[in-house]
């Protein structure tokens, strides 16, 4: 295992911010992180970074206690930010000399991240004359530039235009690819699930669900069954007690197995009812976030 | 490269870039050189116009051999007619004062000298020295006194003058108390901005994964203090400068105080640079600290007042040390570590701090900083993290008390 966290606690004058947190998270994957606003995820982060002291617990990188100085960091924080009124290459080169890079690994490492990213037409430009968008590229390649091992990315796609949020899916893609280790804190279910074998999610500084994600789809309790018919199936879904939502001629109901699923359906066929399509699909992560941290 | 390094270079080098250092190194350095020419070339040569309306027929001064001697002095004689015309002159400043020598009925001289706001009595001396001796002379004569006898009455006493305080001082405490004032506060406040700028901007977030707070403060601090001496460099540049070209000469002084250059040695110097470095230090981790916790530019104020009062304070009571620099307010401020390094260093500079106030004044500074920094290093660490609607003074002691 990379990343272990044992009984993990922060407590401030009058909060718990984190309590007992337990997990895992083996070299080369990527664990997602969830809750709302106050949950507890950037103490949580902070708490990994080392900026922030846990009250009791530890948290261990390949089984020693994690230490800043050995593991290379990466980390991109919710709130953006970068010098104003330094130009854009100086604010890089000085990231990259606190990461002990070299001169000629920072130049490269520029250039590179620079082509990858579309911003060589920024090079000179001082940070307080790019657009949001552009500032947060720019940070990117701040967290990146010295190839880190760990990355953590606090709310990486908030403010990215959806051309951008492709060129940073493909980033993150390429990351996975490079067998790095990745924490990702958001609060969309979607980017989440795109890249995220893990998930954890907190509510009021205790998780309340973490695992695998496929195995907590798999095991969370139901199935959706979405049945499009351009007839009225209102009463032989409440004939066979199945709870659902209706959207135009979309029936999205919910059942406790895939046999179950496949029951509903055998029996909509046997009525004659000329159905449009049918799949049974899991349960999406915003479901699962709505039900248990809402 | 070690991060203190990366992170005191970064610094440094905008400080050099700025605009702000940029302009104020210029400023100095020609404050410097033009006071010292203008103090050269624009030297005030002119005599005193001082017009004189005699109306004793006994006593009347030999103007032209009066003015022949004199340097400072030129007497006009004037009619009576021209008497009011010549004090309205005096009252405009066309002309320096007016004096009437006149004569009572017992044949005692009188003189009456108008001027416009000052009296200037070395040169009202000089007259009235003549007319005492003329009078004497008078005197001597109607009371048949051998000659050898009034001459011996008047005879002049020479009065060897010795100052015991270093009154020649005066125009240099003020200078480098002002320096010192204005470099702490400039630097300080820099420091101060610095930090607050990074938590406003968010790129703390970035900086304290990559490098301790507190190496980041004392980069920082280290960075501007440099700055700081190199404007101190400029000064003394501007300084060498004016004396390569010739200009550093006797008689100055500012704002009426005089300046005697030949007090500013090397070890006065080296003491300037000292207590520069230790006044710096000592102000500038408080003003790091305090800044770290505020999370908008617009509480700067309210948090680091307390500081700038600070600073008044030391910079009034060097400015009380000119006056009196053996009071006890004086020697008491001057072992008190937020005021000893304006107020030591402006008795140094008055010869008034002996070598042992030296020892123990710069020894309980580098005491304070050192005592201080624990605090300090807490209150920055926890601070920079801190983020909140509006910060106050009470948030640093509250804070402080948590660290």
């Amino acid at each position: 295992m990379t990343l272990q966290i044992k009984h993990l606690h922060k407590e401030y004058k009058d909060i718990t911010a984190v309590n007992d947190m337990n997990l895992e998270l083996p070299k080369g994957q990527v664990l997602g992180m969830l809750g709302r606003n106050g949950a507890g995820k950037t103490t949580t982060l902070k708490m990994l970074l080392g900026l922030v002291q846990p009250t009791s617990g530890e948290i261990r990188w390949d089984g020693k206690p994690i230490d800043r100085r050995e593991i290379s960091f990466g980390y991109l924080p919710e709130e953006r930010g970068l010098y104003p009124k330094i130009k854009v290459m100086d604010q890089l080169r000085y990231f990259g000399q606190l990461e002990g890079m070299s001169k000629k690994a920072i130049e490269s490492g520029i250039n590179y991240w620079f082509d990858r990213l579309e911003m060589n037409e920024y090079r000179d430009k001082m940070a307080g004359e790019l657009s949001k968008g552009n500032s947060q590229k720019m940070q990117l390649i701040g967290t990146l530039l010295h190839d880190p091992d760990f990355i953590i990315l606090d709310e990486p796609f908030s403010g990215l235009d959806p051309v951008n949020a492709e060129m940073l899916s493909s980033v993150i893609e390429q990351l996975i690819a490079d067998n790095k280790t990745i924490v990702l804190s958001s609060h969309r279910m979607e980017q989440i699930e795109l890249f995220c074998e893990n998930v954890v999610m907190m509510k009021q500084g205790r998780i309340v669900l973490s695992g695998k994600l496929n195995e907590i789809k798999e095991n969370y309790g139901y199935k959706n069954v979405r049945i499009e018919s351009d007839q009225d199936l209102t009463p032989w879904l409440n004939r066979l007690q199945v709870a659902f939502e209706q959207k135009n001629n979309v029936y999205t109901a919910q059942v406790r197995s895939a046999e179950r699923a496949l029951a509903v359906i055998s029996h909509l066929e046997q009525q004659n009812i000329a159905l449009r399509g049918f799949s049974v699909q899991e349960p999406s992560l915003h479901q699962i976030f709505i039900e248990r941290v809402g | 490269m070690n991060p203190f390094f990366t992170v005191l270079q970064f610094h440094l080098k905008e400080s050099y870039r700025s605009k702000a250092f940029k302009i104020m190194a210029v400023v100095m350095f020609l404050l410097v050189v033009g006071f010292f020419a203008a103090a050269h070339f624009m030297k005030d040569d002119s005599k005193l116009d001082i017009k004189i309306l005699t109306e004793s027929s006994e006593y009347t001064l030999d103007i032209d051999r009066i003015n022949k001697q004199s340097e400072t002095m030129d007497l006009v004689p004037i009619e009576r007619t021209e008497l009011d015309a010549s004090k309205e002159e005096v009252k405009n400043g066309d002309a320096d004062g007016v004096v009437v020598i006149g004569q009572t009925s017992e044949g005692l001289p009188t003189l009456a000298y108008s001027y416009s706001q000052f009296p200037d009595l070395d040169a009202i001396a000089v007259i009235q020295n003549e007319l005492k001796s003329q009078y004497i002379v008078h005197v001597t004569k109607e009371k048949s006194i051998a000659p050898d006898a009034a001459e011996a009455l008047l005879a002049q006493i020479d009065v060897h003058e010795e100052s015991l305080n270093r009154t020649n001082a005066l125009g240099l405490v003020y200078f480098f108390a002002f320096l010192m004032y204005l470099f702490i506060t400039l630097y300080g406040q820099m420091v101060a901005l610095s930090i607050a700028g990074e938590k406003v901007s968010r790129v703390m977030e970035i900086m304290i994964t990559k490098v301790k707070p507190t190496t980041m403060m004392y980069a920082k601090v280290i960075a501007s203090m440099i700055a700081g001496l190199t404007q101190i460099a400029i000064v003394a540049a501007g300084y060498l400068t004016a004396r390569a070209m010739g200009w550093v000469g006797e008689d100055l002084s500012i704002m009426g105080m005089p300046i005697d250059v030949s007090i500013v040695t090397v070890k006065l110097f080296a003491f300037l640079v000292v207590y520069f470095i230790l006044g710096y230090s000592l102000y500038a981790i408080l003003y790091a600290a305090m800044s770290s916790i505020i999370s908008r530019i617009e509480d700067m104020n309210s948090v680091t007042a307390p500081l700038s009062v600070l600073l008044i304070a030391a910079f009034i009571l060097a400015m009380q040390c000119m006056v009196d620099p053996n009071s006890t307010t004086v020697v008491i401020a001057s072992y008190i570590p937020f005021f000893s390094p304006m107020v030591t260093f402006s008795r140094l500079v008055m010869g008034e701090a002996s070598t042992m106030e030296l020892i123990i004044t710069t020894a309980e500074i580098a005491a304070a900083i050192g005592l201080l920094s624990l605090v300090t290093n807490r209150l920055y660490t926890s601070g920079v993290m801190r983020y909140s609607e509006k910060t106050k003074f009470s948030d640093v002691i509250k804070l402080t008390r948590e660290a």
